[in-house]
């Protein structure tokens, strides 16, 4: 009977640590659980900083460009709207926010690199850090984002000249001489002037090209000194016309009046390639009707 | 008679085995008593926490969806005073964001809050901010600059608590800006 009584004691020891195991596996496990909530609520709370820092520098570079120097800043309101400060910010008494504004390099394809390529005066590299106290250690969170000046780019990412150039062979046509080819018109649909520079044609049958005659004008002429080379050519030389700028606007049309041979052209397929001043081409074929 | 004395000592080690027994159990079921009911109203402040944050989180997004996509801040936008009202010209028609007044019966306690919604074109207005939570500052300034439309936003969202309640007690703020990317 003793030794049952014993026994009992040991079994409430037993009983006790049980309880006690339980208790504080369930009690960390529940600090574990409350102490993600709260870095939860934290990183969310993160992350509209870093986007309302986004926004500012957005509204600082969309103002003017030419503020986005390099260098680490905080923001300020006090002009009643977003500068550049020149210390980082505490928010909320917990958060510090900086801001680094570095250069952007980019390749020779226009493609942003890591290493190499040359500074693009056009992109921004921005990269938000907030940084906090949390239970003695300092957490850290960092975003980045690049700005752009789409408003008015200077370098690669400008748009071609040949997206906003048509070349418009819909009313090819071969005239009655049947040695031209006539009715190519040319529009420019972008907002600056566009400069043609030169024309290549190749045609499928034999004889050579003399004339290149724009708005009632020629640009290129085998034998007046107008462009070069000089001398008719045969198919596939690339003509140097004197340059002809078309001012923007869709109703606006350019007339190519003429592109002479010296023999019969007619139910030849046409490759007229056109050369833009930046570099940029356009190209189309066409198979015109005889009408005379 | 040798049996006596052991079978009262027994008797007596019972009864000490049965307080220790009873103290136990006692603070056993007052630990899991505690235990639970912290649980329970911490789950209870969770949601409350969860809801306000959804909320507030999805009314920011959304202005700063409409507001990046916009042409313009219209004149008619009201700053600098709660609630304040955000209006955007966009390419089909106004867009505007404000705050209503509703009366809505929380848990058997009637009360008014005041909600979030935004009104597209000629669309009707759809609310931003559901009926368990209370709109308590919509502050917005112009930080507008040169060419460049900018507006800051500041929202305190609160759970809707008619009791009082510490456990359902919620309430987050909102610091951020949108600016229009036409210029």
């Amino acid at each position: 009977m003793r030794k049952c009584a014993g026994q009992s004691l040991v079994e409430v020891l037993l009983a006790l640590a049980l309880f006690v195991i339980v208790v504080a596996g369930t009690s960390i496990l529940l600090s574990r659980y409350l102490e993600t909530q709260q870095r939860a609520q934290t990183l969310d709370r993160v992350r509209i900083i870093a986007e309302e820092s986004a926004e500012a520098v957005t509204s600082i570079a969309l103002n003017d460009w030419t503020a986005l120097l390099d260098g680490t800043y905080g923001l300020s309101s006090l002009t009643g709207h977003w500068t550049f400060a020149a210390d980082p910010n505490v928010l909320d008494n917990t958060f510090t926010r900086s801001l680094e504004i570095s250069p952007v390099n980019r390749d020779e394809n226009c493609a942003i690199v890591e290493s190499g390529g040359t500074p693009d005066p056009d992109t921004k590299r921005l990269d938000v850090t907030v940084s906090w106290q949390q239970l003695g250690s300092v957490m850290q969170q960092t975003a980045f984002q690049y700005l752009t000046r789409w408003g008015g780019p200077t370098n690669c990412i400008t748009q071609k000249d040949s997206a906003s150039f048509v070349l418009d062979v819909s009313g090819a046509r071969i005239d009655s001489t049947k040695k031209s080819l006539t009715g190519v018109e040319m529009r420019n649909t972008g907002s600056k002037p566009i400069t043609l520079d030169k024309f290549q044609l190749t045609w499928t049958k034999p004889g050579n090209i003399t004339i290149i005659k724009i708005e009632g004008q020629d640009y290129w002429n085998s034998n007046n000194g107008t462009g070069t080379p000089q001398g008719s050519q045969p198919s596939g030389t690339e003509l140097d016309l004197e340059n002809f700028v078309m001012a923007p606007g869709d109703d606006e049309e350019y007339e190519v009046n003429y592109f002479r041979f010296d023999s019969k052209v007619d139910g030849s397929t046409f490759v007229i390639t056109a050369t833009l001043t930046d570099g940029s081409l356009v190209t189309v074929t066409t198979t015109p009707p005889f009408i005379p | 008679m040798e049996q006596r004395p052991a079978s009262s000592r027994h008797a007596g080690f019972t009864l000490i085995e049965f307080m220790i027994y009873i103290s136990i159990v006692a603070s056993v079921l007052l630990s899991a008593t505690v235990f639970s009911r912290m649980l329970v109203e911490n789950q209870v402040k969770q949601e409350a926490l969860s809801e306000v944050g959804y909320n507030g989180s999805f009314a920011i997004e959304r202005m700063m969806y409409v507001g990046q996509r916009a042409d313009a801040l219209a004149a008619q936008s009201v700053y600098g005073a709660h609630p304040g009202v955000l209006i955007f010209n966009t390419p089909n028609g106004q867009t505007v964001i404000d705050t209503y007044q509703k009366n809505i019966t929380h848990n058997g306690v009637a009360l008014t809050i005041r909600k979030l919604r935004l009104q597209e074109g000629g669309a009707a207005a759809v609310d931003l901010t559901s009926d368990a939570v209370d709109v308590s500052r919509f502050y917005l300034s112009n930080f507008s600059s040169g060419a460049t439309f900018s507006v800051k936003i500041s929202l305190i969202i609160q759970a809707v608590n008619p009791g009082g309640s510490k456990a359902y007690e919620a309430s987050q703020s909102w610091d951020t800006t949108v600016t229009v990317r036409k210029k």
